[in-house]
């Protein structure tokens, strides 16, 4: 019998209220809104692979810890005013939020392409996307890439992934750029039948296919999420969430 | 001011040399930890280097391999699956599992990922058609089976068909069969179902083509993913070979350096050992040999310089010690003759000849041997001193010194000056007859001398000789042997001089 997602939280909520003598809380902030990294499942509360990483970093580094959603845009912000302590929000490594936050190693990697109704564009060159609306999450890489590539594409900038694909199904976008993991759990809804990737993945330099944990700049924490990292990979507890969350691994 | 050196050669202070070395090694250790530490450092980066370069491909090929095992099962439920669900679920894993492989370095990877996915996407839309078909065949034969038109004999075999058509699935299906199954029907039947019955025909005729496309699609990507994973194999085996001999590479190195660390250490220990035999050990033990050779008869063997000061301001002592003792044995013989011996004559004293008086008495008693003491007198010395002078008279004495000297060539042999103008002779192991005739020819040869003066006039003299000869020596004394020979002395002076008188015969003959 697989352990469900909520029945694993449960674990190691329990597994935390044991060492309960920590005093440290760590707050970890992440989207939310972005299965199946983050999403809220059926009883309310956090589920996803970040949420689940999270979780498992907090108790190899035996520390109690609370994850909280916060929308995307204000992420960084909140982690500077010292509202949470950690982004697990698989967020990528770029130069302007390296000049706000420190990143850890990379916890899982992946690619972004585009979907949209099965046969919208032969390719995804700039000229074959002239005009169709491409919906993205504002403050994103994929948002800063498709606005310099694609100009001729008008941009719908949205707060969170699930309004970006309600658009699309409702026919008022056209294309949703993202993370291939995000849209195949997108596509594999039957409200997303006749929907599918469209193109090849982008390769950019831009776009960077690695998931970061941010933390605040020369924090200690990032040495001890960096081991922790490590740990959990090497004790079976990362291939276990990935084999939960994912057919095939995507470290 | 500075003492001049008889050499001036390098002579270093040894306790300034052994600080020197102290401090050398110190600095060569200090060195080589210096060296060494960069080095290892070096090492231990490039062994990271090695771990930080292939430690992620090999990740990587694991995972990719991994992926590529994964791909087997999307394949598969592709082509078997009945669900469109399932299977498009499926594709689209597929999908973004084989677009992972873009971001590979490798292009042959890249372009055998594409082609799979290619032939996945064919598969899919193959079998998305012959699902639709389907759907038109299960249609058209729910249409046949409610028509009332149909009568006749054939009437219930087609409503059985049609009804069997109605459950038909994609998968496992021999559209050849119910091909031929439609044949037969259709050359029964009336022209109105006939027709529908034809509709059917060409779908299953399509849907057999699909299914030998699918066939083929499915064939292929197995195929190619087959490939795929032994490339990826192959690519792994290469790689592990890779970091292997990177390592072997590093050790190898490792293995050098400390192999030449102990090279050196060692030719430093041997040459630190030399150095120590060949300027300390050997020097002192030279100084020791040549202190015990002073000791004995043989000659000295003098160290030789030496490179430390201290050792050889030790060796010039030694040397300058030997030189001295040398002297003084030298001396020590000399002053020894000379308390043995008459100045003028050179015979023996009358010291030296009392104690070989009393060493030879001894011997001879000890063994039985025979004895014999001559005492020697010149006739009328005094008259000869008186008339040509002392001088004549030592001239006198010297020629009978030289007399004497020449009779008492015997080992054992003593010829002494006893007196002023006295002289004796010790003769052991010689027997009465043969000193009698000694004492003669002493005498006749005494007489014949010619002693020339200061004015080539010639002088001669005679001497008296006493004589004492004992066979058993026990019975005298040395003293006493004097005493006997002394008035045999004067006997021979009383009877006329330049004569040899024998005592005991006189005396107490036995």
């Amino acid at each position: 019998m697989r352990p469900g997602p909520t029945a694993l939280s449960l674990l190691m909520l329990g597994l935390l209220l044991v060492q309960g003598a920590h005093a440290e809380i760590l707050r970890i902030a992440t989207e939310g809104n972005y299965a199946p990294f983050s999403y809220q499942g059926d009883n309310g509360s956090l589920a996803g692979f970040d949420v689940e990483i999270a979780q498992a970093l907090c108790q190899q580094m035996r520390v109690d810890c609370e994850v909280q959603a916060i929308v995307w845009d204000k992420l960084i912000p909140s982690l500077e005013s010292g509202q949470v302590d950690m982004i697990v929000a698989s967020m990528a490594r770029t130069a302007e939020r390296e000049q706000r936050v420190a990143f850890s190693d990379y916890y899982y990697q992946s690619h972004s392409v585009f979907a949209g109704k099965a046969g919208i564009a032969a390719d995804t060159s700039p000229g074959a996307l002239a005009g169709l609306r491409l919906a993205i999450i504002s403050g994103t890489i994929q948002a800063d890439f498709a606005r310099e590539r694609y100009p001729q594409s008008p941009l719908l900038l949205v707060a969170h992934q699930e309004e970006a694909f309600d658009m699309l199904l409702a026919g008022k976008a056209d294309l949703v750029l993202s993370d291939t993991i995000n849209l195949l759990d997108f596509l594999q809804q039957p409200k997303a039948t006749g929907y599918d990737f469209i193109g090849p993945p982008l390769l950019g330099d831009t776009l960077s296919s690695k998931a970061h944990i941010a933390v605040r700049k020369n924090d200690h924490l990032l040495d001890r999420v960096n081991r922790a990292l490590e740990a959990i990979r090497l004790n079976g507890v990362y291939d276990r969430i990935n084999r939960h969350y994912f057919p095939f691994s995507i470290y | 001011m500075t003492q001049p050196r008889p050499h001036a050669h390098f002579r270093p202070r040894l306790a300034t040399t052994v600080r020197l070395g102290l401090g050398g090694l110190l600095l060569l250790f200090s060195l080589s930890v210096w060296l060494s530490l960069p080095l290892l450092g070096g090492i231990v980066d490039k062994t990271n280097q090695v771990r930080d370069e292939y430690l992620p491909d090999l990740t990587r090929w694991r995972y990719n391999t991994q992926r590529t095992e994964q791909l087997y099962g999307f394949i598969q439920t592709l082509y078997w699956s009945n669900d469109s669900q399932v299977a498009r679920s499926s594709r689209l894993q597929a999908q973004v599992l084989l677009d992972s492989f873009a971001f590979e370095p490798s292009n042959a990877l890249t372009t055998q990922a594409a082609q799979i996915l290619l032939n996945i996407q064919t598969l899919a839309r193959l079998r998305d058609s012959q699902r639709t078909t389907l759907h038109e065949v299960q249609a058209l034969a729910g249409a046949l089976q409610r028509g009332d038109a149909i009568s006749g004999d054939g009437a219930e075999r087609l409503g059985r068909f049609a009804a069997s058509c109605t459950r038909l699935g994609l998968i496992g299906t021999d559209w050849q069969a119910l091909r031929q199954e439609a044949d037969q029907l259709q050359a029964r039947l009336p022209t109105e179902p006939a027709k529908a019955l034809a509709e059917l025909q060409t779908r299953f005729a399509q849907l057999q083509a699909l299914e030998t496309q699918v066939d083929q699609t499915y064939r292929q990507a197995l195929e190619q993913q087959k490939h795929l994973a032994a490339t990826l194999n192959t690519d792994t085996a290469l790689k592990t070979q890779q970091i292997a001999s990177a390592v072997e590479k590093e050790a190898n190195q490792i293995r050098h350096y400390g192999l030449l660390t102990m090279l050196l250490l060692g030719a430093i220990t041997l040459g630190m050992l030399y150095a120590f035999q060949r300027f300390l050990l050997r020097p002192i033990l030279r100084c020791t040999q040549a202190l015990e050779q002073l000791n004995s008869k043989q000659p000295v063997q003098l160290p030789e310089r030496t490179l430390f000061h201290e050792l050889d301001t030790i060796c010039r002592s030694v040397s300058q010690y030997s030189d001295m003792t040398r002297q003084l044995q030298h001396l020590n013989q000399e002053l020894m003759q000379l308390s043995q011996q008459d100045g003028l004559t050179g015979l023996s004293n009358r010291r030296h000849f009392d104690s070989v008086l009393a060493v030879e008495h001894a011997r001879a008693c000890r063994h039985g041997q025979d004895l014999a003491l001559i005492l020697i007198d010149i006739d009328h010395f005094k008259k000869l001193n008186d008339r040509y002078g002392h001088l004549l008279g030592d001239d006198c004495l010297r020629q009978l010194a030289d007399v004497l000297r020449r009779f008492s060539r015997r080992p054992g042999d003593l010829a002494a000056r006893y007196g002023g103008e006295e002289f004796a002779l010790i003769l052991p192991e010689m027997s009465l007859e043969q000193s009698r005739l000694l004492a003669q020819r002493v005498r006749q040869t005494l007489a014949e001398l010619v002693v020339p003066t200061d004015t080539g006039e010639p002088v001669c003299f005679t001497a008296s000789l006493g004589l004492i000869h004992t066979g058993r020596a026990g019975r005298h004394t040395p003293e006493s042997m004097i005493h006997q020979a002394d008035l045999a002395l004067y006997r021979a002076k009383q009877l006329g001089r330049n004569r040899v008188e024998i005592a005991e015969q006189a005396v107490a003959p036995t």
